[in-house]
């Protein structure tokens, strides 16, 4: 082996240099392709909040009940009665309807939002206006048979929605700034819409004992989500921080009183025929909780949302409207 | 020479990033456990007309939440070891029929989310040691298994064949 001089010294330097960035080039690029192996979301590192909600007009309710035999019937004159959907939905809008239809249950096992309640706010929508109107979940069982027996995919998409599965390749990582919940996988039809419609079913629920508008926010995240379970109430309210809708309306058509949230039987199934709509998410919540027989102020998550500003629990003292069609 | 140290370090680097072998192995083969539930499940001949459609799901108490979401807490409360799901389909019939069965730890567990989930609902049938048929839901326990049925339609046609199943269900739990 001969001694290498000065000048081979400095090439070997050279080319080490070289072969070390070629080196951090392919590991980069091998961890790229190793992570997107491993499905993991790309990040976003500002915080983004999404506030959706739009200036009420004045002289309307803030908060309405209606009940009638017709879910598509009652959903409108609930709309109407908020000041109408051209008032929160402009003219090329991108509207995300979030129902829950996150289990493998039929309409009438009361899991998954009323299908007719989601049909009247898509046909809405679009005579509001909006560019495109897209229903999607997050959901629990396997989404395309969630989405096809809630009958939810079905009746969204006879009037022109577009039904958005929750493809892996659709979440990206955020910073969501709350108290418990930090960086998260979200779905991106929720990041990227310009206006969102939080469309509920109430029912109950084994670990918050009801399912309303904020629980209904646990459908934007992937990831781990029964990591959320350990701070419930905590992880709730993080989430209405984070998701300020546009409009919130709570179907309690069928509400499910009993083995929720998945129920199963008929039995565990109450038929109310009624909707609640509001631009304040936490009224919303505050009024469905008196279905099951519940105060607002039983729930945590309640009084959490409104210390922080969220919404009010008194949705007696707003300005509000019952109607029976 | 130190050109090939170079291409060698890449290679090393490169093959750091590869998959690893647990990335290319074959799904594994079922647990002992899965082969407890599988050992459960009814051969094709004994359900007919009533044939798979959907095949089975196995989810264990830590990931049992990617199923039924919060509900799992209950479960894991109870014991849950794990459980299996899958659906079967008639030709004809108005709805298939969705196949739950959860392996607790002990029968005090499967007899308490029995309970818990079928209150005083529907009406008392004799399988498993203890068994009610609901609108669209029936459910059962035997020893340390909990097992529920879901159909979508609740015609007299579909509650006989819930009841079918389910015998046939019960007769295979050797616990």
């Amino acid at each position: 082996m001969t001694e290498e001089s000065p000048s081979s010294r400095r090439e070997f330097l050279v080319r080490t240099a070289k072969a070390g960035l070629a080196v951090a080039a392919s590991g980069a690029l091998g961890l790229l392709l190793h992570n997107r192996e491993a499905r993991r979301p790309p990040v976003t590192l500002v915080p983004t909040h999404r506030d959706l909600s739009v200036p009420q007009p004045a002289g309307f309710p803030r908060i309405v009940m209606v009940r009638g035999p017709s879910p598509r019937a009652i959903t409108q004159a609930a709309i109407r009665e908020l000041g109408g959907m051209k008032a929160f939905i402009s003219r090329q809008d991108i509207v995300v309807i979030k129902p829950n239809m996150a289990w493998d249950r039929v309409p009438q096992q009361a899991a998954n939002t009323n299908p007719e309640v989601i049909q009247a706010l898509v046909e809405l929508c679009y005579e509001a206006g909006a560019k495109e109107v897209r229903v999607t979940d997050v959901s629990c069982d396997e989404a395309r048979r969630c989405f096809q027996r809630s009958g939810i995919a079905a009746a969204a998409q006879a009037v022109g929605a577009r039904v958005i599965l929750p493809e892996e390749h659709l979440f990206r990582e955020v910073a969501l700034g709350g108290e418990v919940l930090d960086r998260w996988p979200v779905f991106v039809p929720f990041l990227e819409a310009d206006k969102i419609i939080n469309v509920p079913i109430a029912k109950q629920h084994s670990l918050t004992r009801v399912s309303l508008a904020l629980k209904n926010w646990y459908g934007i995240l992937g990831g781990v989500r029964s990591r959320l379970h350990q701070q419930i109430h905590e992880s709730i309210a993080d989430l209405a921080a984070f998701m300020k809708p546009t409009l919130t309306l709570l179907d309690a058509v069928r509400i499910l009183v009993h083995n929720g949230p998945q129920g199963g039987s008929l039995d565990d199934v109450h038929q109310l025929n009624l909707v609640a709509a509001s631009v304040d998410q936490v009224a919303v919540d505050a009024f469905g909780v008196t279905l099951f027989g519940y105060q607002p102020t039983d729930f945590r998550y309640l009084i959490l949302a409104e210390a922080r500003g969220l919404g009010t629990t008194r949705f007696e003292e707003l300005k509000l409207k019952q109607i029976n069609l | 020479m130190v050109a090939g140290r170079s291409v060698f370090l890449i290679l090393l680097l490169l093959g750091a990033c590869a998959p690893s072998p647990d990335d290319l192995r074959p799904e594994a083969a079922p647990s002992a456990s899965h082969q407890a539930l599988t050992g459960i499940l009814p051969s094709a001949e004994e359900l007919l007309p009533w044939e798979v459609s959907s095949p089975p799901r196995y989810f264990s108490a830590e990931n049992l939440w990617e199923y039924i979401n919060g509900a799992a807490e209950a479960y894991r409360a109870a014991g849950v070891v794990e459980m299996v799901t899958l659906e079967y389909a008639a030709e004809g019939a108005a709805s298939p029929v969705v196949v739950e069965i959860y392996q607790m730890r002990a029968t005090a567990g499967s007899q308490s989310i029995y309970r818990k989930e079928t209150g005083a609902a529907g009406r008392r049938i004799n399988i498993g040691e203890e068994g009610r048929l609901g609108r669209g839901l029936l459910a059962f326990y035997q020893g340390r298994y909990y097992v529920k049925l879901i159909a979508f339609d609740t015609s007299p046609a579909l509650e006989a064949a819930l009841e079918k199943i389910a015998s046939v269900l019960a007769k295979r739990i050797k616990d």
